[in-house]
């Protein structure tokens, strides 16, 4: 039962030790060199400190909602190329692939749409 | 994993019980589409036309038919969804037609509206249908993401951008709550599918799963707007863009309630006791706010909380005799009438609102009767409508839901909740008294343009009105 | 279906026929539009007496019967448009259809805005409340009943005097909360006895258990008394008729209050007899105090349409003390003192807006010698206060002493009381005649005043005509209603008989709720 852990256990040493060799190597072999933009506190392109009410260009936001979308339509893909292999093996090749294409077209119309309507350009 | 998935999944009967959903989604794609040519754009217009039609008469091939489950259950056509599709399409088509030359600033957007508007109609459809928890909560964002964009859809404006965002914040909340309560009652009943629930009712007793039947029946009172969860509806209502809140007033309601009704066997009998409470404090909150109201969407909103209260009272009806029966019938009937009723009225105060460059209040309709006859009659009869006088539908669809609620002996509600719709009578006479009675106000602009098109629509509406008032036997004989 | 053209359904439905022809005239033909009112009204008044006079009044049985299919509540239960007359309402369906042409008539004088309109809800109103006379569906009845406050509504609403939105409101909301009541006990009703059919319900209603019927009565009762009025529920009544204008006072008077009236006799005692009985003492206390209330309000008022609309309040106080004396006299006197009234009363309010018309006030001490300059105006008022008052010979006097016979044989105290309203009834409206009329001409304005024209005259001659007729031959009228007054009086002893044999009454439709 215990071990059925494992993975999650292996994943989790692999994560940590790969942060906490990346902090000790920076730390370790990096090069110092200090000016004011390092010495901020810095969170998604937002400073952290001082008044909320500073104007960000929308793009921002924009690119970052486009991003999402479709970082999570990746998702579907992944569980279909889990599955997809037993649906070959019953024949139905085709068929899932059928499926699939419709998808991945209307997320092409999407992103064709979004291409068309400007959303991918920074300065218009 | 079954060989013949394929065959079950792409049957004739799956493709006869989704074809509503599909006619509406393939719609959506077409004006995407053309979005991206605009020398087609004139298209659009026939294109959403076309899809609601095309899912008109999807929705009728399985009106009178037996009962199509598809996707392994999680999905059903049957007399009654396919009542509820015919009502979003409806619904849809009067807020589309009250909607035309309404965006004037916006004008460039139309197309954005239009797709978003049909992508919400599918998501009702979807939610009507759907049989699983899982499966409605995607038709309740299908349904409810369009609407947060339509909300602020009018973007200049201020009141419109803070509806979009109130909407957004609270449904996004509700959204929250609805999954919570849904991963609450899988991990008391160990399903989500609703026929799961009837099988294992005595799982439903526990207090995990109960927990979890309480926050999804919050998180849908919300979308029909009950008390408490009705704050937000006078301000989203008001601010929205009025063909959005004319869809949003009898769609969104219509279609939260048609999945309640099915799911609302999960809830314990013994709750029907405070659903009745529930109903009446809603329907006393709604006249209540109303009648302290002037501006004319804010009212109608406010009156909404009402009507959903109104039709809470045959769900609670139904928990407490569950053999009585009809509860759905009524329901199905009231919000009918109602969609005609509050789509004609939010459609002529669009209209109006067109006309004139600002938002309608009760002041504002001042010798209505005088300048525009026909309006202030039509905007009389939705009035007495949803009032609840004979020879409309309002008034049949009251009588259902009494009715249900006093075969189920829960006569004292009744007679409650009929004194609380007198109060109703009080503002809705307002608005007939300004119309009529009242000396005119001259500051309103005459009509530059005429408007055929919502004319023809608001005529329509009343038209239904009187049809379902007057000879309702054909609905009734076939409205299950 | 008869296809006669003497049909209920003709009744019924001409004035809306009318109604909808005036909607299609041209907004400023005020004379098209009248001339087609006079003639809708001119026909129903034919029809509906014609009605009358073919209906046979020595049986109970159902005269004119349509009935149609309508559609079919849930639970299976058929609804009908089904109309019929007998002898409860046939003296009222006269009256409705008699009275039309005279209050389209008056209309010339103090409707010159929005005739159309008007016109329209006029012609709207009348069918309204035929139907609710002649509907022997529950569903349809209700349907009139409720309906028929829309026209009303709008016609005080836009004609009005200057409070005239305070009273609007005021008399829909109260009736409209009466009617809701009733509703949910309809829709009760309906569901047990699983048929909407008025005739069949009445034998439903009367075999119900005493503590159901109790409550239905309450519940229907209610509607009724706010609508009649009857005692605490009239204050909305004196507001309605003071700001109405004339027509909508004269309908208000002579028809819309007897449809409170007519509901008690056959919603109230018909269909719940045992009930009626168990509540008459209380009934008649409400009657009681309503005509020496309405009588000390009336004398009270300067407004002399407020005085007016007091005096119904009285009057009707007789009706309500009439019917729930349960006696065959009470009965019959109470259903010729409803049309006494419509007619009396009418005739007074016409009256009224006549000289409102030509003065454009309702102060009593406004007025004073109005005889000297009006003569034939006096001639006309004095009769109709005579008339009202209750002077042997005429109608009045029949109806008050049907109704104080039938009390004192069920109870002499009330009577004796009720005796006193009569005295009270004299004094209040004598003294507003001589106020009006007599004494020196104190405001010049007054001197001015013309005489009545031919066509008030002329409007008000019918009703003179049936005043006396009513009061040297009321049994040309009350055998009309005499079938259908002993069925309900046979109702009444069966229920009386039972309750003193104390025997369990079976509860033969209750079957399926006792299941439960």
């Amino acid at each position: 039962m215990l071990e059925n852990y494992a993975p999650l256990l292996i994943l989790l040493s692999l994560a940590l030790g790969f942060t906490v060799s990346q902090v000790v190597l920076s730390e370790v072999a990096g090069r110092r060199r200090k000016n004011v933009g390092k010495g901020e506190a810095y969170e998604c392109g937002m400073e952290p400190v001082g008044g909320a009410r500073i104007r960000l260009s929308i793009h921002f936001y924009l690119v970052a909602v486009l991003f999402i979308l479709f970082d999570v339509e990746s998702v579907f893909l992944v569980l279909w190329a889990v599955a997809a292999e037993g649906f070959k093996e019953q024949g139905l090749a085709l068929f899932v692939f059928g499926e699939i294409a419709l998808f991945v077209f209307i997320l092409g119309l999407a992103l064709a749409y979004v291409w068309r309507k400007g959303g991918l350009e920074w300065d218009r | 994993m079954n060989p013949d998935i394929a065959q079950r999944i792409l049957s004739q009967a799956t493709l006869d019980a989704s074809g509503p959903f599909l006619a509406l989604a393939l719609g959506v794609l077409v004006l995407v589409f053309l979005e991206l040519l605009p020398a087609l754009a004139a298209l659009r217009q026939i294109v959403f036309l076309g899809s609601l039609a095309a899912a008109a008469w999807a929705a009728t091939r399985t009106l009178f038919g037996p009962e199509i489950a598809a996707f392994e259950g999680t999905y059903v056509a049957n007399s009654t969804t396919s009542w509820w599709a015919l009502l979003f399409v409806a619904s849809a088509l009067i807020a589309w037609i009250f909607g035309r030359r309404y965006y004037r600033d916006e004008a460039r957007f139309e197309g954005e509206h239009d797709i978003l508007l049909l992508t919400a109609a599918s998501g009702m459809v979807l939610m009507a249908g759907s049989r699983d928890l899982l499966v409605f909560f995607v038709g309740l964002e299908t349904l409810s993401v369009p609407l947060y964009a339509l909300s602020g859809f009018r973007r200049a404006r201020r009141e419109s951008v803070e509806a979009g965002l109130k909407y957004f914040v609270l449904g996004a909340f509700a959204a929250a709550i609805y999954l919570m309560g849904a991963a609450l009652l899988y991990a008391g009943t160990g399903t989500i599918a609703l026929a799961g629930f009837q099988e294992r009712s005595e799982l439903l007793e526990t207090p995990l799963a109960l927990t979890g039947l309480a926050l999804i029946a919050a998180s849908l009172f919300f979308k029909i707007s009950v008390f408490p969860f009705h704050l937000w509806v006078p301000d989203v209502y008001q601010g929205a863009p009025s063909p959005v809140t004319t869809f949003m007033a009898t769609g969104t309601k219509a279609a939260a309630f048609a999945f309640l009704l099915p799911l609302s066997f999960a809830l314990p009998p013994e709750s029907a006791g405070l659903v009745a409470a529930i109903a009446l404090i809603t329907m006393a909150a709604g006249n209540l706010g109303a009648l302290v109201q002037t501006d004319m969407k804010r009212l109608l909103a406010y009156s909404g909380v009402a009507h959903a209260g109104t039709m809470l009272l045959a769900l609670a009806g139904m928990h407490a005799d569950p053999e009585s029966g009809g509860a759905s019938q009524a329901v199905l009937f009231y919000m009918a009438a109602y969609t005609f009723t509050a789509g004609g009225a939010f459609g002529l105060l669009t209209m109006l609102e067109t006309q004139g460059g600002r938002p309608v209040t009760i002041d504002g309709l001042r010798g209505l009767a005088r300048q525009r006859p026909g309006v202030a009659a039509a905007l009389a009869l939705f009035m007495l409508s949803l009032g609840g006088i004979p020879a409309t539908g309002g008034f049949l669809g009251k009588y259902l839901v009494f009715s249900v609620a006093v075969r189920a002996d829960m006569i004292a509600a009744a007679v409650v909740g009929v004194l609380i719709s007198v109060v109703a009578l009080g503002y809705y006479l307002r608005i007939i008294v300004a119309m009529y009675m009242q000396p005119e106000d001259a500051t309103r602009p005459v009509p530059a343009e005429s408007r055929p098109l919502s004319s023809a629509m608001a005529l329509a509406c009343a038209a239904m009105v009187l049809v379902l008032g007057v000879l309702p036997g054909w609905f009734l004989a076939n409205v299950r | 279906m008869t296809h006669d053209v003497l049909s209920l359904s003709v009744l019924v439905f001409l004035p809306l026929v009318g109604a909808l022809l005036v909607a299609a005239t041209p907004k400023q033909a005020a004379g098209l539009q009248r001339g087609i009112t006079l003639l809708t009204t001119l026909a129903v008044a034919v029809v509906g007496v014609a009605l009358c006079l073919r209906f046979d009044g020595s049986t109970a049985a159902v005269q004119f019967g349509e009935a149609a299919p309508w559609f079919t509540l849930p639970g299976g239960v058929p609804v009908h448009y089904r109309l019929g007359m007998d002898g409860l309402s046939v003296l009222l369906v006269g009256l409705t259809a008699v009275l039309g042409p005279i209050v389209v008539l008056s209309t010339w004088g103090h409707i010159h805005e929005r005739v159309k309109e008007f016109m329209v809800w006029l012609l709207a109103m009348q069918t309204g409340m035929l139907g609710v006379f002649v509907s022997l569906d529950l569903i349809l009845f209700y349907v009139f009943w409720e309906t028929s406050l829309v026209p009303l509504y709008f016609i005080l609403g836009i004609w009005g005097g200057e409070r005239r939105l305070y009273a609007t409101i005021k008399f829909f909301l109260y009736t409209l909360a009466g009617s809701l009541v009733m509703l949910v006990a309809v829709i009760w009703l309906i569901w047990t006895a699983g048929t909407t059919d008025v005739m069949r319900l009445l034998d439903v209603g009367a075999g119900l258990p005493l503590e159901t019927q109790l409550w239905l009565f309450a519940a229907f009762a209610l509607a009724f008394a706010i609508k009649v009025p009857v005692m605490p529920f009239h204050t909305w009544l004196p507001d309605a008729h003071t700001e109405a204008p004339t027509s909508g006072s004269v309908i208000l008077a002579g028809v819309l209050l007897k449809m409170g009236t007519y509901g008690l006799v056959r919603f109230g005692i018909a269909m719940f007899p045992g009930a009626a009985l168990e509540a008459a003492p209380w009934m008649m206390a409400l009657g009681v105090a309503g005509i020496v209330y309405g009588a000390f309000l009336a004398m009270a008022q300067t407004d002399v349409k407020r005085l007016i609309a007091c005096s119904s309040v009285s009057h009707l106080g007789y009706v309500v003390l009439g019917l729930f004396a349960l006696t065959e006299a009470g009965l019959r006197g109470s259903l010729l003192q409803m049309v006494n009234h419509g007619l009396s009363t009418g005739l007074l309010f016409l009256l009224i807006g006549m000289i409102y018309e030509r003065r454009h006030t309702r102060a009593l001490d406004q007025y004073g010698g109005v005889a000297a300059v009006m003569p034939v105006f006096a001639l006309f008022l004095v009769f109709a206060v005579l008339s009202s008052v209750g002077l042997p010979g005429l109608n009045g006097f029949v109806g008050e002493y049907l109704i104080l016979l039938g009390t004192w044989q069920a109870s002499p105290w009330m009577a004796a009381i009720a005796v006193t309203g009569v005295i009270f009834g004299a004094v209040y409206l004598l003294m507003a005649t001589r106020k009006l009329l007599f004494g020196p001409l104190v405001h010049s304005e007054n001197k001015a005043l013309t005489d009545l024209n031919g066509r008030e005259v002329v409007l008000m001659l019918p009703i003179v005509v049936l005043c006396v007729w009513m009061g040297v031959q009321p049994n040309a009228f009350l055998d009309r209603a005499d079938g259908s007054l002993r069925d309900v009086q046979a109702r009444v002893e069966r229920a009386r008989h039972l309750r003193t044999a104390s025997i369990e009454v079976p509860p033969a439709h209750r079957l399926e709720i006792e299941a439960r």
